[in-house]
């Protein structure tokens, strides 16, 4: 909740005029610090994971802000914190909504499937709007240096980029695809702002083809290899005895299949994530991100074993390791004297109260 | 100088202003080195621990103030914030964080391993049977599409198993209707598979292999004892049911949360598989005993064909019990 009470006044009001003598701009480049620790996460997150099973979900709301309090507190930027000041009670709305919907959805889809397969239609035309007030109280419930984030994307353009746009991705058997995904990232950074510092990304399109292109040659290949070895393993060992379990040599196509397309995907991710933020713009600062694709592979790997081995209890560790390599990779290249990110006081303050009353809180990964 | 230290930002701009922090006669005064702020101790929000974090407090008109985490407001806490206050206390030590550990284990491994089974049984003893009938029938149709051949059995062995078969039917529950298919399949080998809705298939190269009636007898009874514990039905929603269980545990962990869901949940599978043989196999031996078929038969051919089809997997990967362990059972 945001609570700035217009009826009690500051006792002395703020002065809004920053009378401090200029400084020496210093344009060096400025590195992300993360300062989370896997200990201190673990107790936090073992203790909020328990509470949320015992009360079947409902202190899930709690604990999604206090982890997002965490990593984004133990964020750091040029001396100044990020800060995530999301009320639970507005993300318990937005739960029990989402919660409400796939039971709706999952019960009629055994009593009536029809129904239910009628119902997908109506949600799928309101999926843009839902993201974009996700968007909007993921921003507006975001801070850094004390000053909200926002986003002002239009609904229109929502249905634009996340509707009618993927509609043609099945019409051109893929192709277009990777463009599809460019403009999704574009609209999502490019509404974004901070105070009134609006950010800005214009991807170039052929080296996000080249990265899907690349991508889709390596499964290919990958698959070819997996059938091969599977062939081979089905003339050797004999296939099809479902009472049996098969033999060595078809795990071993399987396991390289999964390991394929795994490092496909982080290839992808770790590529189109650099390229993203390399392209970002924030007044006339840029960004500058060094992620490595076998880094993050051995992170992903040695994670998921980690994860593994511990039943689960090393999902702490997991996630402060990956923020961690995430902020040491990523610097701000200032364009100018980075203090002067400005909002407008006041209206600011309203706007973010409008925005929340109407936003609601889901996650998507993107 | 009294109290605390502070960082100030105006909500104009980013720029963090150090100010010296402390509360005197109801108000909350801060101080930098040229300015000084007073706000009523009742407009000023402070958020709640979180560990080593500072804690920002709201001022009005959009200025926070971070004050380090042992910072407190001298006014009385209200219910959300005292129940915070309690979850940080459990946070900041490794007691309560391991205590909570154990019991999560605990409860997730509880929930797998008695939870979601006695769940499934319940919903599927109270599931449609036209449900089930449908699915077998649909099972039955794709494999005899891609796997299976007519029988090559005479019509006279087929009636002798069929009357067999019928007795064990009768021992098991005179009013179910369960059937008995007649199939071959070189590629699958020697066999038999229950279907849901009460189908049991014996393909020829079982019948075959058998050195002995009773042999194929005692498969049959184990094969209803699938039937009658409805199996197939309650392995469906059991898998589904715990991935989803596991999934919301270890899930949204990874942005690949399949994959590390994907393990978990293949062990689940092959445990729930060989605990349904195990009580497959329990009604069998009683159908066994009631039809007057002696249970060694079972343990020979089950012995028989794991050293002939010996997989070399480890046994908390296979979806079936080792034969030794089945055996043990038959002699109780």
């Amino acid at each position: 909740m945001i609570d700035t009470p217009d009826d009690v006044p500051p006792v002395p009001a703020a002065p809004p005029v920053d009378d401090r003598p200029p400084l020496p701009v210093d344009l060096s480049p400025r590195p992300f610090v993360f300062t989370g620790t896997a200990g201190e996460y673990f107790r936090i997150w073992i203790v909020n994971l328990l509470l949320s099973v015992v009360t079947l979900g409902i202190y899930s709301a709690w604990a999604k802000v206090r982890r997002l309090r965490y990593f984004y507190g133990h964020t750091s930027l040029d001396g100044r914190g990020f800060g995530y000041h999301a009320s639970p009670i507005a993300i318990l709305k937005g739960r029990l909504i989402a919660y409400a919907v796939v039971m709706v959805l999952a019960v009629l889809g055994q009593v009536a499937p029809l129904a239910a397969s009628a119902l997908y239609l109506p949600l799928a035309v309101l999926m843009p709007i839902v993201l974009v007030r996700a968007f909007r109280f993921r921003a507006a419930n975001s801070s850094y240096g004390g000053i909200r984030f926002g986003f002002d994307g239009l609904e229109s353009d929502a249905y634009r980029v996340f509707l009618f746009l993927p509609m043609t991705v099945p019409l051109t058997l893929g192709l277009t695809y990777p463009l599809v995904v460019k403009r999704q990232r574009e609209y999502f950074v490019s509404e974004s702002r901070h105070g009134h510092s609006q950010f800005g990304l214009d991807l170039p399109t052929w080296p996000v083809y080249r990265i899907y292109v690349l991508a889709g040659l390596a499964l290919l290949s990958w698959f070819a290899i997996g059938v091969a070895t599977f062939v081979g393993a089905a003339a050797v060992e004999g296939i099809g005895r479902p009472e049996s379990m098969p033999g060595p040599s078809v795990w071993l196509a399987v396991a390289l299949l999964y390991a394929g397309m795994g490092v496909t995907v982080v290839a992808v991710r770790t590529a189109f994530e650099n390229l993203v933020w390399n392209h970002t713009l924030i007044d006339r600062h840029r960004f500058e991100s060094r992620l490595r694709v076998r880094d993050m592979i051995w992170l992903y790997a040695s994670n998921l074993v980690g994860i593994a081995l511990t039943l689960g209890m090393g999902v702490p560790w997991a996630r402060i390791r990956m923020a961690r390599y995430r902020a040491q990779v990523l610097s701000l290249i200032p364009g100018g004297a980075l203090v002067t990110t400005a909002a407008e006081g006041g209206l600011d303050a309203a706007a973010t109260g409008a925005e929340l009353s109407d936003a609601m809180d889901l996650d998507f990964g993107l | 100088m009294t109290g605390v230290t502070g960082t100030y930002h105006d909500g104009l701009t980013s720029h963090a202003r150090p100010v010296r922090v402390r509360v005197e006669d109801g108000l909350l005064h801060l101080e930098s080195q040229d300015r000084a702020w007073a706000f009523p101790v009742a407009a000023v929000q402070l958020e709640p621990r979180l560990g080593d974090l500072p804690r920002r407090l709201d001022l009005p008109g959009g200025a926070s103030c971070l004050v380090p985490p042992d910072f407190e407001l001298p006014v009385p806490a209200d219910a959300p914030a005292r129940m915070e206050r309690w979850v940080n206390e459990l946070e900041v030590r490794w007691v309560p964080a391991l205590v909570a550990a154990a019991a999560l284990l605990v409860l997730v491994w509880g929930s797998v391993v008695y939870g979601v089974p006695a769940a499934a049984k319940v919903v599927a003893q109270r599931m449609n049977p036209a449900v089930e009938r449908q699915m077998g029938a649909q099972a039955l149709s794709t494999l005899d599409r891609i796997a299976l051949k007519p029988s090559a059995l005479s019509e006279a062995r087929r009636q002798a198993l069929t009357n067999r078969f019928a007795a064990l039917v009768k021992a098991a529950s005179p009013d179910a209707a369960y059937t008995l298919q007649f199939r071959s399949s070189p590629a699958i080998g020697p066999n038999a598979f229950a279907l849901p809705g009460g189908t049991v298939v014996l393909l020829d190269e079982l019948e075959k292999t058998a050195q002995h009636d009773d042999e194929i007898v005692a498969v049959l009874a184990h094969e209803i004892g699938h039937l009658v514990g409805r199996h197939t039905m309650r392995h469906v929603l059991q898998t589904s049911a715990a991935g989803v269980l596991v999934a919301a545990v270890v899930g949204d962990v990874l942005s690949i949360s399949s994959y590390a869901a994907a393990l978990p949940a293949f062990l689940l599978e092959a445990r729930y598989s060989r605990a349904f043989e195990l009580e497959a196999d329990r009604v069998g031996f009683t159908l066994m005993d009631a039809t007057g078929v002696d249970r060694a038969h079972f343990v020979r051919f089950l012995t028989r064909m794991e050293k002939e089809h010996a997989s070399g997997v480890p046994g908390f990967l296979s979806t079936h019990p080792r034969a030794e362990e089945r055996s043990r059972a038959a002699e109780r």
